[in-house]
């Protein structure tokens, strides 16, 4: 890639998401108060695909949350395209770790409820049902539109929740396990799917997870925090395989298992 | 992500060849028979019980030296038919109908359980998402909902001045607690994510309220409601004893003074039938909302 691709790629160098000076604690029985998560700061680009990793327990979750804008932070600012954080926004998709599907409606009036609930833009019924059935059909799930949530399996839900997320359109993608709740095969099966959807949908990714694996496969930079309390962010790795990606060539890449074994060593600390 | 090593391994496999199944109609007929014999025991079985039922209590009242107090089995017949024959009956006040006494009796609850729903599901709803003010109205709850609702009914007469108001009134006592309670309850137990997808969707309060939180609520409200109706509808035969006028729980108190037990016999499966009814017909409300 010359210089010249890399500047017209990036066409501001201002990050979208910017995390300054957090820190964020919770009411404690024994200690009155725990600081959770300790001074982070983190600046995520533009279409950057970032993966959170670390021991349970640690915070992740409500650094998301945070960034979501559900959780307020204690000290410092996060803001989004240079604006603060205050409140929840639908420029950030959330997927959930469970699926968080409204059992009383069908996959796609899931997927609506989503597009029609937008404040800023009405649209037609004729739209919407187009607009939700093009995103199931993003994540192969045209032949189940009509299921309810019950009658869909695990991956299946993650799938719904993953088209709705991206139904939004949002600047940012915020991914909490979204497939952490799930079997090893359709895991395996849905972050090959989801590979290629952020490769086609050129946005930004936060995502977290505790699969190194599915780390190295999606990011471009992997953000290992330590164990909490008082967590921080140990370590920042760019993560350097060229796109489109593919398992097997990753798999032969000496870099790959240079990585994955930084990873697992500083995650069990050996 | 790790893909199988191509090496020669030897690979045990002592799986069977697949059984031939049996044909899934003989296996439906085969359910198909075992409900029909289930279901034919059933019905034995309850004809049992019930010509059972019928034998002792003839054993127990026919020839009693009472002075012909108790209601034997064929005098509670005699009178079923007679009751049936002037259940349309309106001669005066004093000669009306069962009908006319079941209609009011239902009436009364009906009024007062629509009143108490009509406050308890939104109350229960504010109750349910604000802790503070939960907790600054959660000491007037825990005191009233033990008191019987009939420790009311003097309270309405003095206030109310009208019999009527206060059997409504009785009735909306008993059943406001147990919708409030439940539907409380209710909200407290919503999925937290799903208040927090709403909020990320950037949802007004009006969309929060009605497309998220009152379904996710309604199962529980439903069986609040389920509680509350037959609360009243036991509670309005005690309250229509005392205030009189026109209801089941008149008839059953004038019977009496009448010395007319085999009419009570009559009235208490009435009122259990019809107390039945009315718990099926508002369970029929959760069809609304299927199950997560
Ligand atoms: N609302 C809250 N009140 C009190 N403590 C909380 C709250 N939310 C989170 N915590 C605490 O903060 C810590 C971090 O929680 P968090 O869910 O962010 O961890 P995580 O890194 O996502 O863990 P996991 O990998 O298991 O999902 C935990 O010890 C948790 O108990
Ligand atoms: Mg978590």
């Amino acid at each position: 890639m010359t210089a010249e691709t890399l500047t017209t790629e990036r066409t501001s160098t201002e990050p979208v998401v910017k995390l300054e000076g957090i820190t964020k604690g919770f009411p404690d029985r024994k200690k009155g108060f725990q600081r959770i998560v300790g001074t982070t700061d983190v600046d995520i680009n533009e279409g950057e695909f970032i993966t959170i990793i670390g021991p349970s327990g640690c915070g992740k979750s409500t650094i998301l949350k945070m960034i979501a804008g559900l959780e307020s932070v204690d000290e410092g600012t996060i803001s989004l395209a240079g604006k603060p954080i205050t409140a929840p926004s639908r420029e950030l998709g959330i997927v959930f770790q469970q699926h968080v599907l409204l059992p009383w409606m069908s996959a796609r009036q899931n997927v609506i409820f989503a597009l029609e609930t937008d404040p800023h833009q009405k649209r037609s019924k004729q739209e919407l049902e187009t607009l939700a059935d093009e995103y199931l059909e993003l994540v192969n799930l045209s032949h189940a539109a009509d299921r309810r949530p019950t009658q869909l399996s695990g991956g299946m839900q993650q799938r719904v929740g993953i088209a709705r997320a991206f139904a939004l359109e949002p600047k940012v993608m915020l991914l909490d396990e979204p497939l952490g709740a799930l079997d090893a095969l359709t895991r395996h099966e849905l972050q090959l799917q989801l590979l290629q959807l952020c490769e086609q949908q050129k946005r930004t990714f936060i995502m977290v997870t505790h699969d190194v694996d599915e780390a190295l496969l999606l990011s471009d930079r992997i953000l290992v925090m330590g164990a909490g309390p008082n967590a921080q962010i140990v370590h920042d790795l760019s993560v350097p395989f060229s796109r489109p990606r593919d398992v097997e060539n990753l798999e032969q890449d000496p870099k790959y298992h240079e990585l994955r074994s930084f990873l697992l060593s500083s995650l069990t600390g050996h | 992500m790790s893909t199988p090593t191509t090496q020669a391994a030897e690979i045990t496999d002592t799986a069977q060849k697949p059984h031939t199944n049996t044909a899934p109609e003989a296996l439906q007929q085969r359910a198909k028979a075992q409900r029909t014999r289930d279901r034919f025991q059933t019905t034995g079985l309850f004809v049992i019980f019930f010509l059972g039922f019928i034998g002792l209590w003839h054993l127990a009242t026919v020839g009693l030296d009472d002075g012909g107090l108790a209601p034997t089995p064929g005098a509670t017949w005699d009178r079923l038919l007679e009751m049936l024959g002037t259940a349309f009956l309106l001669d005066g006040p004093n000669n009306v109908g069962i009908f006319y006494h079941l209609l009011a009796s239902i009436q009364r609850v009906l009024l007062g359980f629509g009143l108490a729903a009509i406050i308890a599901v939104p109350l229960g709803l504010l109750l349910g998402t604000s802790r503070v003010i939960h907790d600054g109205m959660d000491p007037f709850i825990q005191i009233l909902r033990p008191v019987s609702p009939l420790a009311w009914l003097p309270l309405g007469l003095a206030l109310l001045r009208d019999s009527q108001m206060t059997a409504i009134f009785v009735i909306f006592m008993a059943a406001l607690w147990p919708i409030l309670v439940s539907t409380i309850d209710g909200v407290r137990r919503v999925n937290p994510l799903f208040l927090d997808l709403a909020k990320s969707l950037e949802t007004d309060t009006k969309t929060r309220v009605f497309k998220v939180l009152l379904p996710a609520t309604l199962p529980a409200i439903v069986t609040g409601l389920r509680t509350a109706l037959s609360t009243a509808w036991l509670v309005i035969v005690a309250a229509e004893m005392i205030v009189g006028g026109r209801g089941m729980g008149h008839f059953v108190w004038n019977e009496w003074n009448a010395l007319n037990t085999p009419s009570i016999v009559v009235a208490i499966v009435i009122i259990g039938g019809v107390g039945f009814l009315l718990d099926r017909s508002i369970a029929q409300l959760q069809r609304l909302v299927p199950k997560s």
